[in-house]
Formats: structure tokens, C-alpha cells, sequence
């Protein structure tokens, strides 16, 4: 393999080219009701050449790595099509390293049947609650080991390892059927901690079976208090991907929009995208370009520091490259992503941030998000009301949603607490998806939410 | 792939009491415009084996990419099926393909060099009509082959074409950043940038107008792109495997008329160049067209082998995966039959009113009940008939179920093919909208 890699990179004729192989091994069990839907091990193998030339990207992926040079020459052929201009990569230092997993507890040393019994009884315990319908249980590791180099010497080799488990409950009274979720996971954690998980599980059968009897929201503006879940989510989605400099510097509207040393909110908000935390779902240590991942400061009290770059838009936009280009994959090209992003908490007891309010809505958990640039919207996993300042009744079907640049002012308060979320999911952009990222934050207060309801 | 897959079987059969192998080799070729200008071509090679075995009995199954290791593979499929699940079905022995077109040599034929230049001619057009948007586009071809095969003698094999067309365009219009876009997709060359780059620019030029909605009750016309939202919804309702997991809101309701009687449904696998059509299912059964609701009235749900097996029926052919995953029962082509009124009226008879073309976060509702709530991506107001202005800040919510049910207006008399949903536009006279 090296010996093609070399080959491959020596004979290069464009101004860049880089090689990406990538050997992956999955091993998930699924139980979804009674059944067991999937227990086993799948594998596979797969790489890439990507070549820029004159400001143009050329591609090419393939499964079999003897084909390499073909691959190569198809790759800079593309890249010679699209270049028009001047290739504009930011600087780095090009690093050479190997970094293996070494974890004293490796889920892929566990065997197969461990895996199964652990699902089937968090299955067992959820089915076995009065009123549960179905379920669904996930256990999944994945192992990745990525060898990867570039023209300018970089030669970098990183494992990486998921693991986790993922859990849903379906309740279910008549016609109304209410599912709620959790997850719990990480990259390179041990399987030992995956064994007691029984109250993570409680709680994701407690709220399907509280969800049916919980009413509607009430549509209309609320002052929301959103758990650090959801502030996660809105850290992510609503902020983060504007963020993602790819965006930015194609769209001369975006970047005033975007432009740094505007004020977004108030003095006690910080947003930071960090992919060096330790054991978080969406740390790594080189992106997919051979950058080393970073603690980037979004918006740092109020104002907005920072973006997520790859080499190209750092190159472009002539600022510092982040270390955020990243892949799903050997099928796709490293696009500017979030790793790890938070809210940093702040000052406000959550007892306060509820105290202070005279109607509002309590939202746990996010189920999703969606956006389309500013516009954002996303569903709560449950919800409660809060009376005169009292966390009241569960509440369902609330769904957020508004212009993240008026929520942003409109947080008003920022809890004492922190908690970061990986899980067994995954962020999806331009058809990369799912890639293993992290978020969270403390409790937020936010003013003049519209939630949608019946 | 033929000696591959047979050389997996014959592996498999040694330790195995039965096994089947699927294999996917293909290329795909995305050709990418990004605001107006060529921003990437590439070349990706997609291969893989899938191997299902029934051993003692009970399914394994594992897939690899890597077709040098096939006694790996076995190994994974062989350790899977010691706790998989008790087969309740044979693999078929045979097989007849059905004659669908679903290969097009123009598609197979289209070069990157022809696909830059659409895109750039596209690209020019959109400039003119629409010099307010930075537009992207992407052509995507993709050409793969399917092979099946299986230890009851089994084998089949089958060429596909994909051509996807996107336009999108994204700018600030009054205040407000509007996305417009418009697409083709499916087995055959659909070259109709000149028809698309109208429709963004038509919808581009509704919404330098802005219009107020007070919200509450109103009528609301689902534009054939927002429509999406009700057969997700039904189609999760009429999979088997919510049957069988009892979580189906369809359950016990065969034979009852659970939409208004205007509405039939069907799931047709042979549809000419529709995304979702092939001569067989992934697990080799041949399907015709399949009535899922006649005149409202639910007929079918969709089954694959194993949840057949399961639920005591027979399989509907809607065995689905690729060489990655165990097939599980999914919708091929849901047909949706057309009403009798042009759109045109339809907007023309309302006197206040909403249309929707875009829906932002609809699929984190609880679909699976039929509940949504989605925020008002893009959609306009309509007052004495005419496009008033663009709706801003606006959610919609309701339940499917009920919504097809009781609150059906008008089905437009144009279908449009949007993926694997075919549908008409459809009036629904009293729903929610939450306005700030």
C-alpha cells in the first residue's frame, strides 16, 4: 500500500494531491421489539485521491486498492477540468504521526455474544414496562484506521473507535403512540461503562409512557428554558453550521452577515467548537486534510471570533486554518464540519431561570434539528410548562423554531452547568451523514420563542 | 462479479445450510456548480458483497468491500447467525424478471464534458432570470449492476442508470434569505434546465413580496414538493415491519376507508424509469403494481420474506437494501392518482389561503402517528385568488392521517414525479398555522 501511495504522490502533475485509505469494521446488534434485526460484524476497505490544480478539486474513490495509479491520473484529470484560477490552500506544517487506539477495556476485544446480552437485557427492561409497544436497542462500535498523505509530506496515520448504545421506547394508547429516546457513546470508550446504563434506560421508558399522557402544546411565544440537550442541538445546528466557512466565503451576503467583531448576543454567551476533548464523540486529532484539530472560539462574550475553515477557505478567506475538514468516509471528500460544539456555561442557577418565569415552556431533549441558514427549527423530545415559576404538566409536540440571529439576543440567561452529548448519532451536510460529532452546554433562557403546535 | 459471488455462495454452503449473496458494482459521477462556477468533478467506484446466510436454522448475515477477504466474510455472517433471527422463509428458487426500463443508454452515455456544459448553460440562464441568486448546480450520474444469487439455484442480474438534476439558489430577498430550487431525478437523461430555472424564477419574483398571516385555522395547498411530507408518513404506516412491530398506526384497519374516497394509492415497481422501479426486489420476488389504498379504502401493507414469514402472509416483493444492510420491506414508487382540478384554479378558488413549496424540519415530527409541525420553508399567502406575498416566520402543523382523511379539498389534476413519490398537489381546507 505504501509503495502505491509513494508512487501516486511522486508522479503527481497538479499543484496538490492527497491520499486517503481507510480500512473501517462495524460491529452493531439491533434489537426493535421482540426481534433481533441485526448481530454481527461487517467490514469494509476503500480509499481515495484528491488533486487540486489551478483552484480546482478532482476526486476519485475506489474499493480496491491496487488502483490506485488509475485513480490518481482520474483524479487529476477531473481537477485540471475545473481549474481556472490559482490553488489557495493555507499554510500548515506538514505532520507526520501514528496515533493508535489504546483503550485497556476495547469493546473489539469483547465478544460478539457479550454485545448481544447486553442489548437484549436493556431491551428486556424496556419491553417489560405496562404500556410499552416496542423498542429498539443499539449497540454499535466502529473501528477506523485511516492512513493518510499529501503532496507537500505529510504522512499521518489515525485510529479512531465509536462506541455506544442507542435506546428508544414506543408507548403506546390507541391511536396515540409517543416515542422518546437516548444515547449514550463516545469515541474510544471502554465497554465495561456501556454495563449500567439501567437508569439511562428508566428514564427514555418513563418518558414514552408520560408522553401519552402529555397534551399538545399550545402554539404561540413562550420565554423557553432549554436543557443543555437542546442547547447542544441549537449550538450546533441553528449557530454552528453558519459557521462553516465553505458557506461563507461562496456568498458575499453570508459574509457580512457573518462578519467578525459583529456583536450576536449578550456578554455571558460563548460558543467554541473544540475537537481535542478527550474520549468526545467528535474529537479526532487530524482532520482529513492532515490538520491537527483545534479549540476554535466561535462567538467569545457576544461577539463573533471565529469560523470553521478547511485549508482552502482559510487559503481564501486569509485566515487560520481550524483543522475542521472532514469526511464521513473514503467515498467523500473532507468538507468544512463541526467537531465538539458548546455553549459555555455561565453564571445563572437553573432554580433562577425558571423562578423568574411567569409563563413559559421547560424543553428536555431535543429529538432533531433542521435549518436553512438563518431559519431554524427543531423538535423537542419532551416539554413542560412552566407556571408562575414552577415547572409544571409534560407537554408534547414542541417544536421550536425562529431566526437564530434574533435568538441569539434573545438568550438572556446562561446556567452554571455543562454537559456534552456524543451518542450513537451523527451531523448530515451535503450528503455526508452521519459524522460523528459532539455538543452540549448549560441550561440557556431565551425570550420570544415561536412554537409551533395545534 | 459472477465468479464472486459464486465463490462467497460456495464458501457459505460449506457452514451454512442455505446463503445468498447480493453484490452492488458502480460508479458514480457527480459533476458540482457551486455559486455559478465549476466547483468539482468526481469519480467514485461503489462495490460490495452482502452475504445472508441461514444456519441451524436462524439468519447471519454480513457485507465487505474488501472481495478478497470472502472467508472473513462467512466467518462474520456465520458468528451473526447464532443469534439472529429463526428464518421463517426459503429463498426463491426462481426468479422472472419483469421487463421495466430502468436502464437508459443516454444516461450511461453522458459524459462529464456534456454535464459541464448543461450546467453551465443552466447556470447562464438562471443568471438572467434570476440575477438576484448565487445558484448551484449538480448532475449526478450513477450506472451500477445488481447481482443476486442464492444456493437454491438463484441468479440474476440487472444494469441500472440514476441521473440526477439539481438547481438551487440562495440569496436575500427583502430582508429575508429565500432558497429556491427545482430537480429531476430518476433512471432516465432529464435534461428541462429551461423548465426549472423558470420555476425559481417565478417563485423568486412571488417572493419579493412579503405578506402578513394572522395564523390560526386557514386552507392550505400542499404544492407537489411539500406533498413528500404525507407519503413519508404513509409509507412508514404501510411497511410491515411497523405491522409486525405493532407500532403501525394502519394496524386492524385493512379493508377500512381511512382517506377521503378521492385518494388511491399504489406502490408500482415497474414504472418506467422511476427511481425506485427493478425487475425484482432485492431478495429475487417479482412484483406488479400494488394497490395500497383504492378510494380511500386501505388494501395492502408491503412485506418482505422474513416479516411475510413472520406475520403468516406472503412477501409483496418489497425486499429493499443494499449489499450493506438485511433487506427490510420498503416502498419502490408510490403512485398517487390525479384530481380533476388544475392547480391554477385551485389558488384561483381560494379567497384567503396559504401555498406551501417548502417545509423546514418536518421529518423530526412524530411521523410514524402522522404528526408533524414544520416551519413554513417557503410558501406564500394567497388573498382574492392571487399570490399576495411571501409567508415568513410561519409554522404548520396537523396529522396526516387525519388531514387525508376529513380536510381533503382538492387534488390537483397534475401529477409530478418528485423521487419515488409521483403526486398530485392537494387542498386541505382547515388547517393550523402559527404566525409570530
Amino acid at each position: 500500500m505504501e509503495h502505491h501511495i509513494k508512487k501516486a504522490l511522486s508522479s503527481c502533475g497538479v499543484d496538490y494531491l492527497e491520499v486517503r485509505i481507510e480500512e473501517r469494521s462495524t460491529t452493531s446488534v439491533v434489537y426493535q421489539g421482540r426481534e433481533l434485526e441485526q448481530a454481527g460484524t461487517s467490514t469494509s476497505r476503500g480509499g481515495n485521491v484528491r488533486a487540486l490544480h489551478r483552484g480546482g478539486w478532482g476526486f476519485a474513490s475506489f474499493n480496491t486498492i491496487d488502483q490506485l495509479p488509475e485513480k490518481a491520473a482520474e483524479a487529476e484529470r477531473a481537477a485540471r477540468l475545473v481549474g481556472r484560477g490559482r490553488s489557495r490552500l493555507a499554510k500548515v506544517k506538514p505532520s507526520r504521526a501514528t496515533i493508535r487506539v489504546k483503550l485497556a477495556d476495547d469493546p473489539r476485544r469483547a465478544p460478539l455474544k457479550e454485545k448481544e446480552a447486553l442489548a437484549r437485557r436493556y431491551n428486556q427492561q424496556i419491553l417489560g414496562r405496562p404500556g410499552i409497544q416496542s423498542s429498539r436497542v443499539r449497540y454499535e462500535d466502529v473501528f477506523k484506521r485511516q492512513t493518510y498523505a499529501n503532496t507537500e509530506g505529510a504522512e499521518i496515520v489515525e485510529e479512531r473507535l465509536y462506541c455506544g448504545m442507542g435506546f428508544s421506547a414506543i408507548a403506546k394508547d390507541g391511536a396515540n403512540v409517543q416515542t422518546a429516546h437516548d444515547s449514550f457513546g463516545g469515541g474510544a470508550i471502554g465497554f465495561k461503562k456501556l454495563a449500567k446504563l439501567e437508569p439511562l434506560v428508566e428514564q427514555v421508558t418513563g418518558d414514552a409512557l408520560d408522553l401519552l399522557k402529555a397534551e399538545k402544546v399550545e402554539a404561540g411565544r413562550y420565554t423557553v428554558v432549554v436543557d443543555p440537550k437542546m442547547s447542544g442541538v441549537f449550538a450546533h445546528e441553528a449557530f454552528g453550521h453558519l459557521s462553516e466557512s465553505d458557506h461563507i466565503h461562496e456568498n458575499a451576503k453570508l459574509r457580512r452577515m457573518m462578519r467578525l467583531g459583529r456583536r450576536f448576543g449578550p456578554d455571558h454567551l460563548s460558543i467554541v467548537d473544540d475537537a481535542t476533548i478527550a474520549g468526545e464523540r467528535g474529537s479526532y486529532h487530524y482532520d482529513e486534510e492532515g490538520v491537527p484539530a483545534g479549540r476554535n472560539y466561535l462567538i467569545k462574550n457576544g461577539v463573533l471570533v471565529g469560523r470553521l475553515h478547511s485549508r482552502e477557505t482559510a487559503g481564501l478567506m486569509g485566515e487560520r486554518p481550524t483543522g475542521s475538514a472532514r469526511a464521513i468516509s473514503h467515498q467523500y471528500k473532507p468538507i468544512v464540519r463541526m467537531g465538539c460544539t458548546y455553549i459555555e456555561p455561565g453564571k445563572c442557577s437553573f432554580r433562577r431561570m425558571v423562578g423568574e418565569i411567569d409563563r413559559g415552556i421547560y424543553v428536555v431533549s431535543a429529538l432533531g434539528g433542521m435549518t436553512e441558514l438563518e431559519m431554524f427549527t427543531f423538535s423537542a423530545m419532551k416539554a413542560y410548562r412552566i407556571d408562575r415559576g414552577k415547572i409544571g404538566p409534560m407537554v408534547r409536540d414542541v417544536i421550536l423554531s425562529g431566526n437564530v440571529f434574533q435568538t441569539l439576543r434573545n438568550i438572556d440567561a446562561v446556567g452554571d452547568d455543562l454537559e456534552l452529548y456524543g451518542g450513537l448519532g451523527g451531523c448530515g451536510k451535503d450528503g455526508q451523514m452521519p459524522l460523528p460529532v459532539s455538543d452540549g452546554g448549560p441550561h440557556i433562557r431565551i425570550r420570544n420563542v415561536i412554537i409551533g403546535g395545534r | 462479479m459472477r465468479k464472486v459471488l459464486e465463490k462467497a455462495l460456495a464458501l457459505a454452503k460449506k457452514r451454512a445450510d442455505q446463503a445468498e449473496a447480493i453484490a452492488y458494482n458502480g460508479e458514480v459521477t457527480p459533476v458540482e456548480f457551486k455559486s455559478g462556477k465549476l466547483h468539482a468533478v468526481e469519480h467514485k467506484e461503489v462495490r460490495g458483497l452482502g452475504l445472508r446466510v441461514i444456519r441451524k436454522g436462524r439468519i447471519g448475515f454480513s457485507s465487505t468491500t474488501d472481495l478478497a477477504r470472502l472467508g472473513e466474510l462467512v466467518d462474520h455472517a456465520c458468528q451473526s447467525a447464532a443469534f439472529g433471527q429463526p428464518a421463517r422463509f426459503q429463498f426463491p428458487a426462481k426468479c422472472r424478471p419483469a421487463a421495466t426500463k430502468i436502464f437508459d443508454r443516454a444516461v450511461a452515455g453522458f459524459s462529464v464534458d456534456q454535464a459541464m456544459a448543461e450546467g453551465r448553460q443552466a447556470l447562464e440562464r438562471l443568471r438572467a432570470a434570476a440575477p438576484e441568486l448565487k445558484c448551484d448546480a449538480t448532475i449526478e450520474k450513477r450506472t451500477y449492476s445488481v447481482e443476486l444469487a442464492n444456493s437454491r439455484g438463484l441468479w440474476s442480474s440487472y444494469d441500472k442508470t440514476h441521473f440526477s438534476y439539481q438547481l438551487s439558489g440562495v440569496g436575500v430577498v427583502d430582508g429575508h434569505l429565500l432558497f429556491v430550487g427545482d430537480g429531476r431525478r430518476g433512471c432516465g437523461l432529464k435534461l428541462e434546465a429551461e423548465a426549472m430555472a423558470g420555476k425559481m424564477a417565478r417563485l423568486l419574483k412571488q417572493a419579493k413580496r412579503s405578506a402578513r398571516t394572522s395564523g390560526g385555522r386557514v386552507p392550505v395547498i400542499f404544492s407537489h414538493e411539500a406533498m413528500y411530507l404525507f407519503w413519508m408518513a404513509l409509507g412508514m404506516g404501510v411497511n410491515g415491519k411497523m405491522l409486525q412491530k405493532r407500532s403501525s398506526p394502519l394496524q386492524g384497519r385493512l379493508g377500512e376507508r381511512v382517506l377521503d374516497p378521492r385518494l388511491s394509492v399504489s406502490d408500482d415497481p415497474q414504472l418506467r424509469l422511476a427511481p425506485g422501479s427493478a425487475p425484482h426486489d432485492a431478495e429475487g420476488v417479482c412484483t406488479a403494481r400494488l394497490p395500497l389504498f383504492r378510494n380511500g379504502v386501505f388494501r395492502s401493507f408491503i412485506f418482505d420474506l422474513q416479516t411475510a414469514g413472520i406475520m403468516g402472509t406472503a412477501t409483496t416483493g418489497h425486499g429493499q437494501r443494499d449489499f450493506s444492510v438485511q433487506p427490510s420491506p420498503g416502498i419502490s414508487n408510490l403512485v398517487i392518482a390525479p384530481g380533476r382540478r388544475p392547480l391554477a384554479e385551485m389558488v384561483g378558488s381560494l379567497d384567503r389561503g396559504i401555498i406551501i413549496h417548502d417545509l423546514l424540519g418536518a421529518g423530526q415530527s412524530n411521523l410514524l402517528a402522522g404528526d408533524f409541525s414544520a416551519n413554513i420553508g417557503l410558501g406564500f399567502v394567497i388573498e382574492k385568488g392571487r399570490i399576495a406575498g411571501r409567508v415568513k416566520d410561519a409554522m404548520v402543523a396537523g396529522n396526516v392521517y387525519q388531514m387525508l382523511k376529513g380536510n381533503v379539498g382538492e387534488i390537483s389534476k397534475e401529477t409530478e414525479s418528485r423521487g419515488h413519490y409521483h403526486t398530485p398537489a392537494i387542498l386541505f381546507n382547515d388547517v393550523s398555522v402559527a404566525a409570530k
